[in-house]
């Protein structure tokens, strides 16, 4: 039985504009359980609040109602220390590969950044070594990275997102329509990738996705957004 | 004919400026005569072969005064310039950054600073501050950040919410980090339009201010301040007025159509990017 | 039989700093008129290049090779004048990304009467009515045509964009890639429209990287990779068994047949290619196919660019 690793305890959002006093509710009361070790997915149409979700865990976006849990910890009353280990163990990877890197930097550059900017990483020896291998585990050459973002293809820049964010080694890792933008073929290959990587380091997945089929066949429990109703739903429903 | 390509014409651009900072940082050697030397017996002479352009009202040569002229403008305007950069960077980055007050009061300083008509208060703060070079300097400065806080403002907005910048995010770094290495590095070729356009832009405003008599005093040889002394005596020796004017309007012009094409080759790279 | 449309010998060529780019290249295809044809592939693989060669509306910096007759007109050797006249009357074109090809200043309705009175399909005065039963036969609200392009929906946008492409139901119907980005409800919608315009006397030819749409929408399906087209096959025979190595991986990666990746990457080409494009790539290459040019091989009522048949 796996252990609880994200919980959303009746959540509630909804979206105000300065300009309109009404505010649009985007959901009410939403509970959603992530336990370790699992490959979830979060099905629904374009605009339904998916995207909403994993932007609150990851405090980009505020919420009102309810709470989110990490390892039975408060998101928002985690120490600082506390926020930045929950942060390392989180990653994402978004659904826009051409903008999912800053377009002056080379590719360097970017996979270095986790190490600049978290401290338990900081004194890390040769990070550089660790970059390649983790592009050698995702099927890419480490020349690539001397190019800039608009000298690779959507693809290589997924996977490469997707290097990003395992070079951390996550325990759970998102993935927002991170296939979306990209053709069939490529999806495979990346989807195929994070299974092997899921099974090997015991990590947790959750894919959020308008693509039934997709989220059926990679995911062992499923949440739906239907009818502007949010909850879990049997694989066979589907 | 041949279209004269972007690249080229930036080049080309940025060697007449470079030529015009060289001839003015050099001047001491350049110059044939004394730019404030006056020869009471040789007012008023037209071009020859000892003095080139002439000499003006007060038989200094013109040829001198024109290559120091542009000490003074270049060296103000360019720190005018600088100034203004960075104020307006920090002031329009923070406002862009923020959805806050932050944003809602530096956007009413902006305004406030865009509503002053720009010459009229140089004047007021030179008359009040009396003409010194620190005082155009603040005059310029005061008058010109407002611009460019207002586009790095816009520029910022839109970025933000660029999905790179969003990834960042989640690594929890500062707001400066943020600003200082992900904005910043985006906003770069914007700015480099910017600093050569207002450049143009402040040297006309320093020759203005010259000519009406509240910025750089005479006998600072000074193009502005040419203009001025040369007015009364054009019709004997229009050299005297011709030569500053024009060289006014040579770095002036290639400045602002330097910030042009920078911005037109920005554009057309973007293009690219875009067609990947 | 007549066709429609026929290429022959197309090659699409790009002029870039880095030198030519071989975009589509030796690309041969008879059009059946009153079906719904698609064209399949993956990005970068050439197939938007050619629906903006039979329409004559290339990128300056390209130049196209070969033949495309339409209704026994040469289209590559039309005058701008006279392709501009085809354009919109005979073959319509519905181009990418509606939001930015829909003009926000100019309403709804004025869009889709814009071509058919440009080519004085329509009067002036006619234009309401022709509006609302352009409106109503796609299925939107007739109140529409007094929106905007920024009050609508990606779905809506997307619609609008067809109406306005396919005002005078011409006889050909370039679309590309109508359903990008597009949730389940609107590329229902979109996929009823494509339909309707085909039960009315129109051929559309759809351009799509959707594995699922084709399945669904099409007749007839071509298959391209990498510049070229290496599969024309009816629809019912074509998923029973694609005969292309391709097109069999192309299908089996998708989720719905079980998430096969293809080995290796999609090429780019800056010659022309001599051999199978797919070569590298294909788990089925023979020893022939290393340094053998590969023709295009006609088998009952399909046609396929493999040695291996």
């Amino acid at each position: 039985m796996s252990q609880i690793l994200i919980k959303y305890d009746r959540v509630s959002k909804s979206f105000g504009s300065p300009y309109r006093s009404r505010k649009i509710p985007v959901f009410h009361d939403l509970s959603l359980t992530i336990g370790t070790n699992e490959r979830i997915g979060i099905l629904g149409p374009s605009g339904c609040g998916k995207s909403t979700l994993l932007r609150m865990l990851l405090g980009l976006i505020p919420f009102e109602g309810g709470k989110i849990f990490f390892r039975q910890q408060d998101i928002k009353k985690m120490t600082k220390v506390e926020r930045k280990q929950f942060h390392q163990d989180v990653q994402v990877v978004l659904q826009d590969p051409l903008n999912a890197f800053n377009p002056v930097w080379r590719m360097q550059r970017s996979l270095l950044e986790p190490f600049v900017l978290f401290p338990s990483l900081k004194n890390l020896l040769q990070p550089e070594n660790l970059i390649k291998t983790q592009l050698n585990a995702v099927g890419l050459e480490p020349a690539l990275l001397n190019r800039y973002p608009h000298q690779l293809s959507g693809g290589q820049l997924q996977r490469l997102a997707l290097a990003r964010a395992l070079l951390v080694d996550p325990v759970c890792l998102f993935l927002d329509e991170a296939t979306s933008m990209l053709d069939v073929s490529i999806q495979a290959q990346i989807m195929q990738l994070i299974k092997e990587r899921q099974k090997s380091k015991n990590m947790s997945v959750v894919i959020i996705s308008h693509d039934r089929e997709l989220i059926k066949h990679m995911c062992q429990r499923i949440y739906a957004f239907k009818d502007e109703k949010f909850g879990e739903i049997k694989p066979s429903e589907l | 004919m041949k279209k004269i390509s972007t690249k080229a014409s930036i080049y080309f651009l940025i060697a007449v400026i470079a030529i015009i900072i060289v001839i003015n940082i050099f001047a001491p050697l350049i110059a044939p005569y004394d730019p404030t030397a006056t020869q009471m017996t040789l007012r008023n002479e037209l071009p020859s072969s000892v003095h080139w352009f002439g000499t003006d009202g007060l038989g200094r040569d013109v040829l001198s005064r024109v290559i120091y002229g542009g000490r003074g403008s270049l060296f103000i305007s360019f720190f005018a310039t600088c100034l203004s950069m960075l104020i307006g960077i920090f002031i329009g980055g923070l406002a862009g950054w923020y959805d806050n007050w932050v944003d809602h009061s530096l956007q009413v300083l902006m305004s406030l600073f865009q509503s002053l008509p720009g010459l009229s208060i140089s004047i007021a703060v030179v008359g009040v501050l009396g003409p010194s070079n620190y005082s155009i300097l603040i005059a310029l400065t005061l008058t010109g950040w407002s611009g460019v806080a207002r586009i790095v403002r816009s520029q910022v907005r839109e970025i933000k919410h660029k999905q790179y910048i969003e990834s960042a995010r989640t690594y929890l770094p500062s707001v400066f980090y943020l600003l200082f290495h992900h904005v910043l590095s985006a906003l770069w070729p914007t700015l480099a339009v910017l600093t050569a356009q207002r450049m143009g832009r402040m040297m006309l405003s320093i020759s203005a201010l010259s000519f009406i008599g509240v910025g750089l005093q005479p006998p600072t040889p000074d193009w502005g301040v040419m203009i001025q002394d040369a007015k009364t005596y054009v019709i004997q020796q229009p050299w005297a007025l011709i030569a500053p004017a024009v060289m006014i309007c040579i770095a002036a012009f290639c400045l602002t159509r330097l910030g042009e094409r920078l911005r037109d080759y920005r554009d057309a790279q973007m293009r690219t990017m875009e067609n990947m | 039989m007549s066709h429609l449309l026929s290429i022959k010998d197309l090659e699409v060529t790009f002029r870039t700093a880095e030198g030519t780019g071989y975009a589509v290249t030796d690309v041969s295809a008879d059009l059946k008129p009153h079906q719904i044809t698609t064209i399949l592939g993956e990005s970068g693989s050439g197939k938007s290049v050619l629906g903006s060669a039979i329409v004559q509306l290339l990128a300056p910096n390209a130049s196209a090779k070969g033949s495309i007759r339409f209704q026994d007109r040469e289209l590559t050797t039309l005058s701008a004048k006279e392709m501009d006249r085809i354009r919109g009357t005979e073959i319509g074109w519905v181009a990418q990304n509606p939001q930015s090809a829909l003009n926000s200043v100019f309403q709804i309705g004025t869009l889709i009467a814009e071509g058919p009175i440009h080519h004085k399909y329509i009067t002036k005065n006619e234009k309401p009515t022709f509006v609302r039963k352009i409106l109503t036969s796609l299925r939107l609200p007739e109140k529409l045509d007094k929106q905007y392009s920024f009050e609508l929906s990606g779905g809506m946008a997307q619609r609008v964009l067809i109406a306005s492409g396919s005002g005078m139901v011409p006889p050909l119907l370039i679309l590309d890639e109508p359903t990008k980005g597009l949730d389940d409800n609107n590329v229902a919608a979109v996929k009823r429209i494509i339909e309707d315009l085909a039960a009315r006397g129109s051929t559309p030819l759809v351009i799509t990287h959707d594995v699922d749409l084709a399945e669904e929408l099409a007749d007839e399906i071509w298959i391209f990779y990498g510049s070229q087209l290496v599969e024309q096959a009816p629809k019912e025979a074509f998923f029973k068994q694609p005969l292309h190595p391709y097109s069999k991986g192309l299908i089996d990666a998708t989720p719905k047949r079980g998430l096969v990746p293809i080995p290796g990457e999609s090429p780019a080409f800056n010659t022309r290619p001599v051999r199978c494009t797919y070569y590298p790539r294909c788990p089925a290459a023979l020893e022939i196919c290393r340094n053998q040019a590969c023709p295009t091989v006609t088998l009952d009522n399909r046609r396929v660019k493999c040695l291996r048949y």
